[in-house]
């Protein structure tokens, strides 16, 4: 038990830590592909320690909701890291809390009170914008319950865990399902961090989608809400890494677990740099278009669930 | 058992009470509400008996709302006399019986449409499906009758009455093609809120109820339960999505409850279709769990929008405070089927077992439920995002407040129920009861398996307190934030116009035209709702021969035809069940 | 050559080849329509006057029903007057700060105007020297156009590209002019150029341009926010949005300075598509054409400030009369009025062309959505600050 303790410490530990890095070596690289000099890695740092000191403007109308809400999906992103399987390879302590589809649903309940706290602050730019997500939201939804599901499928249990183990076996990672559910699982990756080609983090308030629901906040509750970006794009990212693209390597143990966390970040430069280039030779597509990305992955994720049990 | 009769006797009085004097009549059926709730749960023999504890629920929480709540002389016996009605068809064992209380359940409601009508169809359309779904229903049990010569619920050895019977109940549900009874008449007869949570969580309860009873008696259907698995899951797709892009309070909950129908309609054909024995068993708690999930959620709901002056969400003039506030957005939580509330629960359950069946099929039949999952999984994003609007347009987007406290403490109370209730399901899925004491979790989870190997498993209590938990620690951290407070920004400019309902969810107008028949013009968009329009020529139809009907042959009143119709069921069951 | 409308400055009507005083009242203010009255579920959305996505302070009144755009209504928030009761010189100073990214387009349009009014030729080299200027301008106004759209399609490598290539341009004049905005390079009597104009290098920079502007027309997705986003009614418009319709509309073609591009040899760059990316096409081919223009100028670095105005500088006092100056902006047609009275200048009327495009964009903005309004705004190459300027 207290092995198991220590394994999700620094399970979660790596996540919460580790998560904005990754965002810093992909603006850095994106700096560097586009020609500029770029900022530091460790830029995402900076903004979260400048963040949590600033003083916090909080629209004239809002609750608590507006102001506490982002401490709350904190919570939920940091309760998921226990839960699938990020940094170590094996369940770690409170990881039976939710099941894979388990983790969808709390996914889903972090967008739901980002959504409504956002939308405390009565602005029409934030309106905007969720209204956009809102309209994607039954698609990328369906996908993440559908993706989560391609592999519970295959393995007859909704446990992350196993279906990682099940899938290093290069017969089940070479299998269509497999491969069409990985493609899938990607394509709402890219959905659900706002990347190329479904959005683009700009001064345009036109085109937000997801940028819209940290529009108003500020301070640390803005703090909290970035840092839960890093965290998510991480959970997701690494799921994609370790349950689809690339299941293979997880050490056991207390220093297993230590040697994980360096697994990963050699995992995530190869999903960096394949986010490297979908970021620096897409463009963004038409708002309506994005219903197509969708629905692609959906019916991917779909195909994979029917060639997973015919 | 006695607590039954004592229930039955209050709420058999009520009506009588209500019509000498309102207030007494309500408390007469809040009390009796009270007591059924109590039978339901000391008397707990299978799933159904949950059932009872669902529709008591809604009636004691409707019934003391309305204390605050109704206006008008009629309402209240009327009422109260369709509660009546749903506790005897809810309770009774012999088929008959179980009809005419779903009679006397239904009249009511007519007289209710009619009474508070703005169009003069909206009463009768709910009235010509509510006849469909009876003489379906009857015709179900005669065959029953047929089969098994008892005029009990009895076990059957052929399928063809429960099929006969399933469509009646389904027109009730407002399943798919029949969605239109369902909001209706709530809307267009601009039925009290409290009617409204009656007809809408409560009504269609006892529709479920009836559907499962059946179920539970009848041996096991091949093609049928796929057809219902298939048919529930396009029922939550379709009024998942027309709910979504409605802009009518009551019309956006109606859909939903469609949407919730089709998801439980779905769970009955995952039961009567489980290649497993546990799975089945799985199936039917889950039907429960699902059920008394909506019920509480939707009455939450509709009470909410007995607290508007405006029941359009463009222009919705609620009253709002910080309880109802809290209590709407943990009811829209489970609308939307988020963790840890019951309806979160319930969804879990439902998707978990549907996909438990594909694989445990592992045949080409794996595609129904496969497919089914799919679009359920598609309604869902759309109850999400539709439960998002009414709570926003209803609550956040708002700023007008009040200071009243009874009706928002109800309403907080439902909310609370609705979170506890969570973590309140291990009671009913306790056969599916595990733990893991080596990772932290010695007890409280629910495992759903299809044979003894468990497929997934989540635990509710855990994730009602451990976000909370972590978010504390994060404010214990990090701290609490300096605040200061200013004017929402818009780009420099005065906000003069906030943000609409039709705006937020104009975009699927947009991107999904083709299935809405979305048209712009001069005067803004227009979708058309296929099934509606459908229904509509059905209406009209039925609308004209009616009128025909009665200035011919009663030449008097709707509301006195009606009462003389109650007046004779009373009279029918009083004989029936003596 | 046809007579064509170009757009409304002061009482008047400005035509290709006259100008007219309006008789009757037309409809000409900054809102698209669509129908009367205010649909169920609409809202007026208030976008700017800060913004994030556009560069000037622009408020614009949307009126919607959730995404797609019913009517548009822009308003300046630039507004400014400026008094003409100055001496000329002065006057000049502020003329050019106008707009500076089209200050050389400005300041010879009123130039010429003053000339017209005069009825003096400056020297040819002169008018070599305000030519190049335009096209200099020209091109680095094309390359920012193309930078803006690049950047709402979150399109970071070419909007980083075309960014340094806008600055290296910014640095040929500045070096040639010794002000990247031609400030204080234009009197009344000349052109100052300090150093000679580093060819090459602009060479070097459109074609770079032109590999970059080749990778962005590869682009699909790119294409599509482009193409069918933005359709303008084509006879009443001007500049780029005309030639991009098929139009040969171009005050090189019949402005005052139309002899020479003739002499030099202009061609007219048009495209066959009346959308953003129809305008796109047209700037495309028009960076090289002021390119091959410039090489053709052959200016050199000198102080263009010869005496031909000292005998004329005597009779001006008690001159009144008035004259007109068009010459091809970056973004269309740009015109000046100058009215004098006993020497003193009495009367100045403007008609930049961002007022004419704004009509157009929002024109062309009902039935669009949210997203594709950035897009169809920098397609037009609108500068707010020439709009709401008045001269009183």
């Amino acid at each position: 038990m207290i092995d198991q303790m220590v394994e999700a410490l620094i399970q979660v530990l790596g996540t919460i830590l580790v998560a904005p890095l990754y965002s810093g070596i992909a603006e850095k690289l994106k700096g560097v592909v586009s020609l500029r000099r770029a900022q530091s890695v460790l830029q995402p740092y900076y903004d979260l320690f400048k963040l949590l000191k600033k003083e916090t403007v909080v629209p004239s109308s809002a609750s608590e909701l507006f102001v506490y809400g982002p401490y709350f999906t904190f919570g939920v992103y940091v309760l998921i890291s226990f839960v699938i399987p990020v940094v170590y390879p094996r369940p770690v302590f409170l990881t039976p809390t939710v099941d894979f589809l388990g983790g969808a649903l709390l996914f889903s309940l972090v967008s739901f009170v980002k959504v409504l706290s956002a939308m405390d602050s009565k602005s029409n730019y934030v309106a905007l914008g969720v209204s956009r997500a809102a309209s994607f939201g039954f698609l990328a939804e369906a996908t993440l319950i559908t993706v989560f599901f391609a592999v519970a499928i295959s393995t007859g249990t909704n446990n992350p865990y196993v279906e990682s183990a099940y899938a290093s076996n290069p017969s089940h990672y070479l299998a269509l399902d497999h491969l069409l559910a990985t493609v899938s699982f990607f394509m709402l990756w890219l959905f659900e961090t706002g990347k190329l080609p479904v959005e683009s983090q700009g001064l345009s308030e036109m085109g937000m989608i997801d940028d819209s629901l940290t529009y108003e906040h500020s301070g640390k509750p803005l703090a909290l809400l970035k840092w839960g970006g890093y965290i998510k794009a991480y959970l997701l990212g690494s799921v994609w890494l370790n349950v689809f693209l690339l299941p293979w390597g997880g050490q056991v143990g207390v220093l297993g677990a230590f040697f994980d966390i360096g697994l990963m970040f050699a995992k995530w430069m190869i999903l960096i740099a394949i986010v490297l280039v979908a970021e620096t030779s897409l463009a963004k597509l038409r708002l309506f278009k994005i219903q197509d990305h969708l629905a692609i992955a959906f019916v991917l994720s779909v195909f994979s669930l029917l060639f997973s049990v015919i | 058992m006695v607590a039954l009769i004592v229930a039955l006797l209050m709420l058999g009085l009520s009506p009588v009470a209500a019509l000498i004097n309102r207030r007494s009549g309500y408390i007469a059926c809040s009390a009796g509400s009270a007591v059924f709730v109590y039978y339901g749960m000391t008397n707990y023999s299978n799933e159904l008996s949950l059932f009872y504890v669902a529709a008591g629920l809604v009636w004691l929480f409707t019934s003391v709302y309305s204390l605050y709540y109704d206006h008008h002389r009629w309402l209240g016996p009327l009422y109260t006399s369709s509660i009546l009605g749903m506790a005897i068809a809810l309770t009774t064992n012999n088929l008959l019986v179980f009809l005419a209380g779903y009679e006397i359940m239904t009249i009511p409601a007519y007289v209710t449409i009619g009474l508070y009508k703005k169009t003069d169809y909206s009463a009768f359309v709910f009235m010509g499906f509510g006849e469909l779904s009876t003489i379906l229903i009857l015709a179900g049990f005669l065959y029953s009758y047929v089969v098994t010569g008892s005029l009990s619920f009895s076990p059957l050895t052929t399928i063809t009455p429960f099929m006969i019977a399933a469509f009646g109940f389904m027109v009730k549900m407002g399943i798919l093609p029949f969605m239109v009874t369902e909001w209706l008449p709530i809307a267009h007869g601009n039925a009290p809120s409290n009617v409204s949570a009656i007809l809408s969580a409560s009504m269609t309860l006892v529709a479920v109820y009836g559907l499962t009873k059946m179920a539970l008696l009848t041996p096991r259907p091949d093609l049928f339960g796929f057809i219902l698995l298939g048919v529930g899951g396009f029922s939550v797709f379709f009024g998942a999505f027309y709910a979504y892009v409605s802009d009518h309070a009551k019309v956006l909950l109606g859909f939903s409850t469609v949407e919730n129908n089709g998801a439980i309609l779905t769970s009955i054909g995952v039961y009567l279709t489980a290649p497993t024995h546990t799975l089945a068993s799985f199936s039917l708690i889950t039907i429960a769990v699902y059920v008394l999930a909506h019920s509480l959620a939707k009455t939450g709901l509709f009470l909410d929008t007995g607290m508007m002056e405006n029941e359009s969400l463009i222009l919705p003039r609620i009253l709002k405070n910080r309880l109802s506030d809290v209590g709407g957005v943990l009811l829209a939580s489970s609308m939307s089927g988020l963790l840890p509330t019951l309806g979160g629960v319930a969804t879990w359950a439902l998707l978990e077992s549907l996909f438990m069946e594909a694989y445990t099929l592992h045949s080409a039949l794996s595609i129904i439920p496969i497919v089914t999952g799919s679009i359920i999984a598609m309604g869902e994003g759309f109850a999400t995002s539709t439960m998002l609007k009414f709570i926003i347009f209803a609550h956040i987007f708002n700023k007008r407040s009040s200071n009243e406290k009874t009706r928002p403490l109800i309403l907080l109370l439902l909310g609370l129920l609705i979170l506890a209730g969570g973590s309140a399901t291990y009671i009913f899925y306790r056969p599916f009861l595990a733990g893991n004491p080596a990772l932290g979790l010695p007890f409280g989870l629910i495992a759903s398996e299809f044979s003894s190997q468990a497929f997934g498993a989540i635990s509710p209590l855990y994730v009602l307190i451990l976000p909370s938990l972590i978010g504390a620690l994060v404010i214990a951290v990090f701290g609490k934030p300096r605040i200061r407070r200013s004017e929402v920004w818009n780009s420099g400019a005065p906000l003069n116009e906030a943000y609409t309902s039709f705006a937020y969810s104009n975009n699927i107008r947009l991107m999904l035209g083709k299935l809405l028949l979305t048209h712009i013009g001069r005067d803004g968009v227009k979708v058309v709702d296929v099934f509606w329009s459908l229904t509509h020529t059905v209406a009209k139809l039925f609308v004209s021969f009616s009128r025909h009907f009665s200035r011919t042959y009663m030449n008097s009143r709707l509301s006195w035809y009606v009462i003389y119709m109650i007046l004779a069921l009373i009279v029918f069951t009083v004989v029936v069940v003596a | 050559m046809k007579t064509r409308l170009i757009g409304e400055m002061g009482g008047y009507l400005l035509y290709s080849d006259h100008l007219e005083e309006i008789k009757t009242t037309k409809n000409t203010s900054n809102t698209s329509q669509e129908g009367s009255g205010r649909p169920v579920g609409s809202l007026i959305f208030q976008y700017g006057p800060a913004t994030g996505g556009l560069i000037e302070s622009v408020g614009m009144n949307i009126e919607t029903f959730g995404e797609y755009i019913r009517t548009i209504s822009v308003e300046p928030y630039k507004m400014r007057t400026i008094s003409i009761s100055r001496s000329i010189e002065d006057l000049l100073l502020s003329v050019e700060r106008v707009n500076g990214n089209f200050a050389a387009s400005h300041v010879t349009a009123f130039l010429t105007a003053l000339e017209n009014a005069y009825g003096v030729t400056p020297p040819r080299d002169v008018i070599l020297g305000r030519v190049a200027q335009i096209e200099l301008e020209r091109i680095r106004n094309h390359l920012l156009v193309t930078q803006r759209l690049t950047e709402h399609a979150g399109f970071s490598v070419p909007s980083a590209n075309l960014l340094y290539l806008v600055e290296e341009v910014n640095r040929v004049i500045g070096r040639a002019f010794g002000h990247r905005y031609f400030y204080g390079v234009n009197t009344l009597r000349g052109f100052r150029m300090d150093w000679q104009l580093d060819l090459p290098t602009l060479k070097n920079i459109v074609d770079e341009f032109q590999e970059v502007y080749r990778g962005i027309l590869d682009n699909r997705v790119f294409i599509d926010r482009l193409q069918g986003n933005g359709l303008v009614s084509i006879d009443d418009s001007i500049g780029p949005a005309a030639r991009a319709a098929g139009l040969m509309y171009d005050a090189r073609l019949d402005g005052d300075l139309a002899e020479v591009y003739g002499e030099i040899g202009f061609n007219i760059s048009r495209a066959d598509s009346s959308d953003a990316f129809g305008r796109l096409l047209v700037r495309g081919q028009e960076v090289s054409e002021s390119l091959r223009l410039i090489g053709k100028l052959n200016i050199r670095a000198q102080e263009y400030e010869a005496g031909w105005l000292d005998a004329w500088e005597k009779d001006i006092k008690g001159f009144t009369g008035g004259g007109l100056g068009r010459v091809e902006s970056p973004s269309g047609d740009l015109a000046y009025y100058v009215g004098i009275h006993k020497g003193t200048i009495s009367k100045v009327l403007l008609l930049p062309p961002s007022k004419v495009n704004l009509r157009l964009f929002c024109s062309s903005m009902t039935g669009n959505v949210f997203t594709d309004l950035p897009f169809n705004w920098e397609s037009f190459g609108i500068w707010m600050s020439e709009v709401g300027v008045e001269f009183v």
